[in-house]
């Protein structure tokens, strides 16, 4: 379990980041972040180009890449420390995902797309059930509030647009109160009117429960957020040199 | 049982591209259950010609060969056991009936069998089900003559027709010039019996006494020449018969079968066989096991044909489900658990295919019943899967299991590598 220090510890952060270093194999290596907090309810831009490790830094944030070093800590729990299996699971608890696009399973329901995450983590099954009186109603309710009508929640996700697509990703990222949302572009299918109208719901459904790390290389997003920051102050690992895959 | 509604979701959304796999599985499994369903159908048919009969006792001669000839009609026996022997066996105390049957005679190549009055009375075939006449019955002169379903069918004769019986077996041939007739004595149709899906459908049946007094002026074979016997002289003469083929007995207590038919095999003076008809039917399984087992092993193998064909149609699948699988792994899947949606899919479809392939042998079951009854003499199995068949399907089930396993494992790798992002 990773120590917080006391003077950060005021609330546990959402996520909690110390010295983590990942390389590819036989590759340089690509991520070096040496800290990134994120507390609990806050909302933060990651801005970076493509091909500056964004991804990789994703996929290790949510679990599903192991850092060779340092510690990735969600709500308090360093997932680097529980055995593979169990970081799966960990992510289904604590995190909750929106890509670029192509974020549903297509011959599932909107509704039934929403409500995937609780196959898989006991815990946000019983906060949805709690907040909304049953799943589906939860799901429904979520679905709602991001402007997915009735008609639209029974039909297969192939059948929606793009927008609506990503509408139902942010409601299947936000159902059960995951500790953080990563949001890996999620407005760069859109075009700029859904772009924004998607970032507000996103913002106001995130609210204080959720925090949110958005990546983006689009920086007229930045100023919606209480937070923002580059990827290469955060990653000064373009530096080959600095390290390498042992 | 998420991952199994995802599973079938998923195999739904593709059934365009899995249909083919599937229908090959139906046919694969409707294949296999015929070869089971005709073995047990056969066997249950064999079996049923000759329900509460305790023995068959007969010359001596291999149990097989007596059977068979005795109450299927195959074969040609070498010689008939003594009237008098018959009897002593009728008039054992531990005997409650017995059937004589003499065979020899033909029409039209449909076997004669010489009985009396027990046949209807004691024969049962099917669960117990006694012999029932669906036109006339078996009351008339000497020479009445009492048609199995089959023969009345085929041949077209209904009760008050006549027929004139041939000499020799209905092996020896169909009506032809040269084969021996009992012309002279013609016999009159008195009644035809309900089908029973036995030997009783293919065979017409006199009376003992019809049989000896049309070969009273017999000798060797072959008419005695210048001698003619008058149907109307033979009330002088003896028509107790000389020998019969066999005699099907029933005994007062069916416990005491083992020790009646060590009785019968070893008493003194003529020798006799004594058979349970059960034991020497399997005896012919035994001897016809191997080219069923042969039918089992094609059927096996065109099973894994398919299973095959389904493990490649869901492989081939695999690489436009990368980003699906990627979403899942996204909301918290484990590979683990990719694995065993592709091993659940692999399931259902077999499952599927394993239904379909049982409805369809149901539907062809009940369409081809009557074919098979009235063609074959088979009675074939409409109830509900036999205990032999539910394993069957069982294990169908756990090859589909199997065949999934190599998709799975490929969807494990690919979940593992691709992550978040899918590399398509």
């Amino acid at each position: 379990m990773n120590v917080i220090p006391a003077s950060e510890a005021g609330a546990t952060a959402a996520l909690q980041v110390d010295g983590l270093r990942f390389a590819w194999p036989h590759q340089a290596a690509c991520i070096d972040v040496p800290r990134l907090r994120i507390a609990a309810g806050e909302s933060v831009f990651l801005h970076g180009p493509s091909g500056s490790g964004k991804t990789t830094l994703l996929s290790l944030l949510a679990g599903i890449l192991v850092a060779q070093a340092g510690s990735v800590a969600i709500g308090g729990h360093d997932a680097a420390t529980l055995p593979a299996r169990r970081r799966d699971g960990f992510r289904a608890d604590h995190v909750g995902i929106i890509f670029q696009q192509f974020n549903l399973v297509p011959y599932l329901s909107a509704l039934d797309n929403v409500l995937l995450p609780c196959h898989f983590s006991a815990l946000r099954t019983r906060r949805a059930t709690m907040s909304g009186g049953s799943l589906r109603e939860e799901a429904a309710r979520l679905l709602g509030r991001l402007g997915i009508g009735a008609p639209l929640r029974g039909r297969p996700a192939s059948a929606l647009s793009v927008g609506e697509q990503q509408r139902v990703a942010a409601a299947r990222a936000l159902i059960g109160r995951p500790a953080l949302l990563i949001a890996d572009e999620p407005t760069s299918a859109l075009d700029d009117d859904n772009a924004h109208a998607f970032l507000d719901l996103l913002l106001s459904e995130c609210g204080a429960a959720s925090a949110l790390l958005l990546v983006s290389h689009d920086l007229r997003l930045a100023p919606r957020f209480a937070r923002s920051m580059a990827m290469a102050d955060l990653n000064p690992a373009a530096r080959p040199e600095a390290w390498r895959w042992p | 049982m998420a991952l199994m509604l995802l599973a079938c979701k998923s195999a739904w959304s593709r059934r365009g591209a899995l249909s083919l796999a599937i229908l090959s599985i139906v046919l694969s499994v409707a294949l296999l259950l015929t070869v089971e369903r005709v073995r047990h159908s056969a066997r249950a048919s064999f079996a049923a010609s000759l329900s509460g009969a305790d023995l068959v006792i007969g010359p001596r001669d291999h149990p097989l060969r007596l059977l068979l000839h005795a109450i299927f009609h195959i074969g040609t026996p070498d010689t008939g056991m003594s009237w008098d022997g018959a009897r002593r066996i009728a008039a054992d105390p531990a005997v409650a009936w017995t059937i004589p049957l003499a065979l020899g005679d033909s029409h039209r190549g449909f076997p004669v069998v010489a009985t009396n009055t027990s046949f209807f009375e004691h024969y049962r075939y099917g669960r117990a089900q006694p012999l029932a006449f669906s036109d006339g019955s078996n009351a008339g002169g000497l020479f009445r003559v009492v048609l199995g379903a089959e023969v009345a069918r085929r041949l077209g004769y209904r009760s008050g027709d006549q027929l004139a019986l041939s000499h020799g077996g209905a092996d020896a041939g169909h009506h032809d010039a040269r084969h021996a007739h009992h012309h002279d004595k013609p016999f009159t149709v008195s009644g035809v019996l309900a089908p029973t899906g036995t030997p009783v459908d293919r065979a017409l049946y006199i009376g003992l006494h019809a049989m000896q007094a049309i070969h009273l002026d017999w000798h060797g074979g072959a008419p005695i020449p210048g001698v003619s016997l008058g149907a109307a002289d033979l009330g002088k003469f003896n028509l107790e018969p000389t020998q019969v083929s066999a005699v099907v007995v029933g005994l007062k207590q069916r416990a005491a079968v083992l020790r009646m038919q060590r009785k019968f095999n070893t008493g003194a003076g003529e020798p006799l066989s004594a058979v349970i008809p059960a034991v020497a039917l399997e005896q012919l399984w035994d001897l016809t096991g191997a080219a069923e087992r042969v039918l089992d092993a094609v059927a096996a193998l065109v099973l894994a044909v398919a299973l095959c064909g389904l493990a490649a149609a869901v492989l081939a699948g695999l690489n436009e489900r990368r980003r699906e699988l990627a979403i899942l792994r996204a909301v918290g899947a484990r590979p683990l658990h990719v694995f065993l949606l592709l091993l659940c899919e692999g399931a259902a479809l077999t499952v599927t295919g394993a239904a379909a392939g049982l409805l369809l042998v149901q539907l062809a079951a009940i369409g081809l019943a009557p074919w098979a009854l009235a063609r074959w003499g088979v009675a074939l199995d409409i109830g509900l899967p036999s205990a032999a068949e539910w394993p069957l399907l069982a294990e169908v089930i756990c090859a589909g299991l199997a065949a999934s396993i190599l998709p799975g494992w490929r969807a494990y790798r690919l979940s593992l590598a691709d992550g978040l992002a899918p590399k398509v």
